[in-house]
């Protein structure tokens, strides 16, 4: 079996099956943790085999952590749903300023900014992002989600979209690009 | 005509008490409100002390509420923090990443730490100040919350698996170092002691690991402060629905639950344990106007203090930004439809 099809066939809908999981309470926090290890080993040994053609990503993301918010696991998570899902990631971390997330995506030609918040003091960080990403006319969609945020929150800063969870962050990034 | 603090410990002995008791549970919007800085306020009793006593004075809640914040004991041990000009700390690297590093550590001495020290005093102060009058209520980050501190939460998670015997150590060690900070305090003759156990919460973890590795030390702590003759109210973050009856079971006085929590559904499964909780912060305290937070008050009375046994309170911590009137509504409304028997 060729190490693309490894991951399409095998990796990406085991990592798509954890999510289903996660959302129906049948796993938590350190299953998704321990699932999305054994993917990153898979995906150390696969990706030396891996063709320049097929390297080619359902688009390219830029993530990370609202500034003020350290709070890394659901941040981490989309970033390794998103890479089953043939995403290109661009981590920015934790603690991020809305400048940053702006100037990365300008530097890539991102398609989409993910951003991820745990605190109310901390989401606020996101609504920057979005104007300021408008303010330097860049073509890129803006997808929110994490622990205080809301569908009514993301609509409200004006946000491209909102994912309750690590699986829907994914529906909706392919979604957005589709769009 | 009888004290907030015996409102307070009536409704945590499981009684009805004349009126329904508030406490703002959360001295972190206290000091932001008098235009505080955290960082240096933590290390300061008498600035502390003070604050209190002119929030005791201008709001009239049923309890002060001295604290320990969540990064002393994290601290002492070498987890180091950024501090926002507004919001909670962040945690910047943790004391260890390592299993191996945990023998390392030495055991935690309370005298040589100035933060502790003044979270010492400062609850000393208050006890003196308002003992027997307002229930003092020792709010502090309980062993199992500074564990996920002194190494990083994720890591902890983690090791649930790849690592169990690791968790017990770490558990124990944050017990140990728990115990020998806050017992001083519990010998001043303070009311309560509140302790949160978050990484706890089925957000994270399941329940049936919750019961294997939390459920053990939640118990312990509880039957040691019961030792001393304080009650106890233990606090988890989320939805808390799927462990409220195991946190019960631990034998607490209170169970400080978050905004997500049915109070009613809550109230069925744990009986005369009492509730504290369980008003919204971000989206009602923070984000409300007053006649929400009047609403959202009458409300939780009626859904989780029809009989007794609750406490008015905050879901979870306040954010500093919080408008003042929110909080002195929530502290007026209670007083004013919190009589029982309530007429609602």
């Amino acid at each position: 079996m060729e190490a693309y099809d490894i991951i399409t066939e095998i990796c990406a809908p085991a990592m798509s099956q954890v999510g289903i999981l996660y959302q129906e309470g049948e796993y938590f926090v350190p299953e998704i943790l321990m699932s999305a290890k054994a993917f990153e080993a898979a995906m150390e040994v696969l990706r030396p085999f891996l063709k320049d053609t097929e390297k080619k990503a359902a688009g390219t993301v830029v993530l990370g952590v609202c500034e003020g918010d350290i709070h890394t696991i659901g941040k981490n998570l989309v970033a390794t749903m998103l890479e089953a899902a043939g995403f290109n990631i661009i981590d920015l971390g934790k603690d991020v300023p809305a400048k940053d997330f702006v100037r990365v995506a300008k530097e890539n030609d991102a398609d989409l900014i993910g951003v991820s918040a745990l605190m109310t003091t901390s989401m606020i960080g996101m609504k920057d992002v979005v104007d300021l990403s408008k303010e330097e006319g860049i073509r890129v969609k803006i997808m929110v989600g994490g622990g205080p945020v809301t569908e009514e929150y993301a609509r409200k800063i004006g946000a491209d979209g909102y994912g309750k969870d690590a699986k829907e962050a994914v529906d909706l990034a392919i979604r957005l690009m589709e769009a | 005509m009888v004290s907030s603090r015996d409102l307070v410990l009536a409704a945590l002995s499981g009684e009805t008490p004349e009126r329904v008791p508030v406490a703002i549970v959360s001295s972190a919007w206290v000091f932001s409100s008098y235009g505080l800085e955290l960082s240096e306020a933590y290390q300061d009793p008498d600035l502390m002390t003070e604050t209190w006593r002119k929030f005791d004075n201008d709001y009239g809640a049923d309890a002060v509420v001295p604290s320990l914040s969540s990064t002393v004991i994290p601290s002492y041990f070498g987890t180091t923090w950024k501090f926002p000009p507004i919001g909670f700390p962040l945690l910047q690297k943790p004391a260890i990443s390592d299993p191996s590093e945990l023998d390392k550590l030495e055991k935690i001495d309370p005298t040589k730490d100035k933060s502790i020290q003044a979270a010492t005093l400062h609850a000393k102060q208050l006890t003196e100040k308002f003992g027997g009058n307002r229930a003092v209520w020792f709010m502090t980050t309980g062993p199992l919350s500074n564990a996920a501190r002194i190494v990083e939460t994720e890591f902890l998670m983690e090791c649930l698996i790849e690592d169990p015997e690791f968790v017990e150590e770490l558990f124990k060690f944050s017990m140990d170092a728990f115990k020998t900070t806050v017992e001083p305090v519990l010998d001043f003759g303070v009311d309560i002691l509140d302790f949160s156990s978050s990484p706890g919460s089925p957000d994270l973890i399941s329940p049936r690991m919750y019961r294997r590795f939390f459920w053990p030390f939640d118990k312990e702590l509880v039957e040691w402060t019961h030792k001393k003759g304080v009650k106890t109210v233990f606090h988890i973050c989320g939805n808390t629905m799927p462990i409220i009856e195991d946190m019960a079971k631990t034998g607490a006085d209170g169970l400080s639950v978050d905004s997500m929590v049915d109070l009613s559904a809550a109230r069925e499964v744990i009986g005369k344990t009492a509730l504290v909780g369980n008003i919204d912060p971000a989206g009602m305290l923070m984000n409300g106007t007053i006649e929400m937070v009047e609403k959202a008050c009458i409300e939780a009375m009626k859904t989780g203090g029809l009989s007794g046994a609750f406490v008015l309170a905050p879901g979870c911590d306040v954010p500093p930004t919080c408008p003042n009137e929110n909080i002195k509504t929530m502290i007026d409304s209670t007083k004013l439809h919190g009589i029982y028997p309530l007429k609602m």
